[in-house]
């Protein structure tokens, strides 16, 4: 079996291309959770769009960290931390305080975007 | 290595084929969800020699997964590895309980999961001689017991006890909480009293039932509470549980005196086994410079030393 050290460039291959495929998937993430949020501000059922969100920010947790976006993936976590007590607790709805930082998540997502776009 | 991996993320699927193909493991298969694994499982022309699964997926979770690839003979040893960004104590404990090996939370350095992964190999192998062994005593029983015997240092696997793991799954387990700041757990050690005479005296078959009737015991004076049990060779066991518990050390020996009074043990001759047990105080880990291996030795070594038995592991 060959170790980590004896393939290095397939290895920098794989996480860059992970983090060019995170990348070009920011917008439509953020057009996702956008959607998601309507539903969860004026939708018939908030409690079904809360559990989908705390779902997409989960996998938002997952990759970014992988692919250099740190602070994102720890937005995320901190995200859906607040989305996962709100839904143990029978609420449709996270309190403010998560909700303001999923704001603060679009912005990260969308800012992450921009940069890559220039 | 023939490794499955199941993520209903199509991005961590598609890193973890570069990146593990990056570290040399080029025989892999993918699923995106539980039942698309257990398809794959089913139809593999040979069987998988590692799985990492995720947690969150919809329709059947990780854990359940778990359960099911464990209740599988084939797969009773083979590495699991759950690969997730859920870190919370309640699913790294039902992951363990429900068979997981080892938990790797997302975002995860590639090199360190290759690295978990041949530890699990390792730990695999070793296993199945040993679960060979205790697989055989149980079904083949007193014809084959001269030559099952297995030695006295052993840490023999006991199946059908619900929470009993291996050690170093037990170590794993404890690893993580430490990770995500929830240590707070206390080590319980549990030590059969006269263990050499017992297993001078007795078939390698009816040590192995012995094992499994003291692991039974020892849960049922664990009174309900959220524990992991483990065998670690010579007599010895480890339980740990919540740091906040209503155990006391004097009831639990009691109790599990009771239940081995009721249960009546013979040997395969119906000669009478009469089995006593040594419950040490439970060892709490400090902030500073504790290790999940050193709780669980302290934990080990504090019912040795209430029993009696603190030469064992110098004379084994």
């Amino acid at each position: 079996m060959a170790h980590a050290d004896a393939m290095p460039s397939e290895l920098s291959a794989a996480i860059a291309d992970t983090r060019a495929r995170f990348v070009d998937s920011l917008i439509s993430t953020v057009n996702e959770i956008e959607e998601l949020k309507k539903h969860l501000e004026a939708g018939p059922r908030p409690g079904s769009a809360l559990r989908e969100l705390a779902h997409r920010v989960h996998k938002i947790a997952g990759v970014a960290g992988m692919t250099g976006f740190a602070r994102i993936g720890d937005m995320a976590r901190s995200v859906e931390t607040g989305m996962n007590r709100a839904l143990r607790e029978g609420e449709c709805r996270p309190a403010q305080a998560t909700l303001q930082q999923l704001e603060n998540l679009l912005d990260m997502l969308e800012q992450a975007a921009d940069e890559a776009a220039f | 290595m023939k490794i499955l991996a199941v993520d209903d993320d199509d991005m961590i699927i598609r890193f973890l084929d570069g990146s593990l193909r990056g570290l040399g493991y080029d025989e892999l298969t993918f699923a995106q969800s539980a039942q698309d694994a257990l398809e794959k499982i089913d139809a593999a022309p040979e069987p998988f020699e590692c799985f990492l699964l995720d947690i969150m997926m919809p329709g059947m979770d990780g854990i359940e997964l778990c359960s099911r690839i464990r209740s599988i003979p084939l797969y009773e040893n083979t590495p699991i590895i759950m690969l997730t960004a859920v870190k919370e104590k309640q699913a790294i404990h039902q992951s363990f309980a429900n068979g997981a090996t080892d938990y790797v939370t997302k975002p995860f350095d590639i090199t360190e999961l290759g690295a978990r992964i041949r530890v699990a190999n390792m730990l695999f192998v070793e296993q199945r001689r040993s679960a060979d062994k205790a697989f055989a005593a149980q079904t083949l029983k007193s014809q084959l017991d001269k030559d099952l015997s297995f030695p006295l240092s052993e840490p023999v696997l006991i199946r059908d006890v619900p929470g009993f793991i291996g050690a170093v799954q037990l170590e794993n387990y404890m690893l993580q909480l430490s990770h995500i700041g929830m240590f707070k757990s206390a080590a319980i050690g549990f030590q059969i009293n006269g263990i050499t005479d017992h297993y001078n005296r007795t078939t390698p078959t009816d040590f192995f039932y012995l094992l499994t009737d003291v692991a039974d015991a020892i849960f049922s004076s664990l009174d309900g509470t959220e524990a992991m049990l483990s065998y670690l060779g010579f007599g010895s066991y480890v339980a740990v549980v919540p740091r906040v518990n209503r155990l006391s050390t004097e009831e639990m020996q009691e109790r599990i005196q009771v239940t081995l009074d009721d249960y009546e043990l013979v040997d395969s001759n119906g000669k009478p086994m009469p089995t006593h047990v040594t419950v040490g105080p439970q060892t709490l880990g400090s902030l500073f410079g504790s290790n999940a291996k050193m709780i669980l030795n302290r934990a080990v070594n504090a019912a040795q030393v209430h029993s009696g038995e603190t030469a064992l592991q110098e004379a084994g």
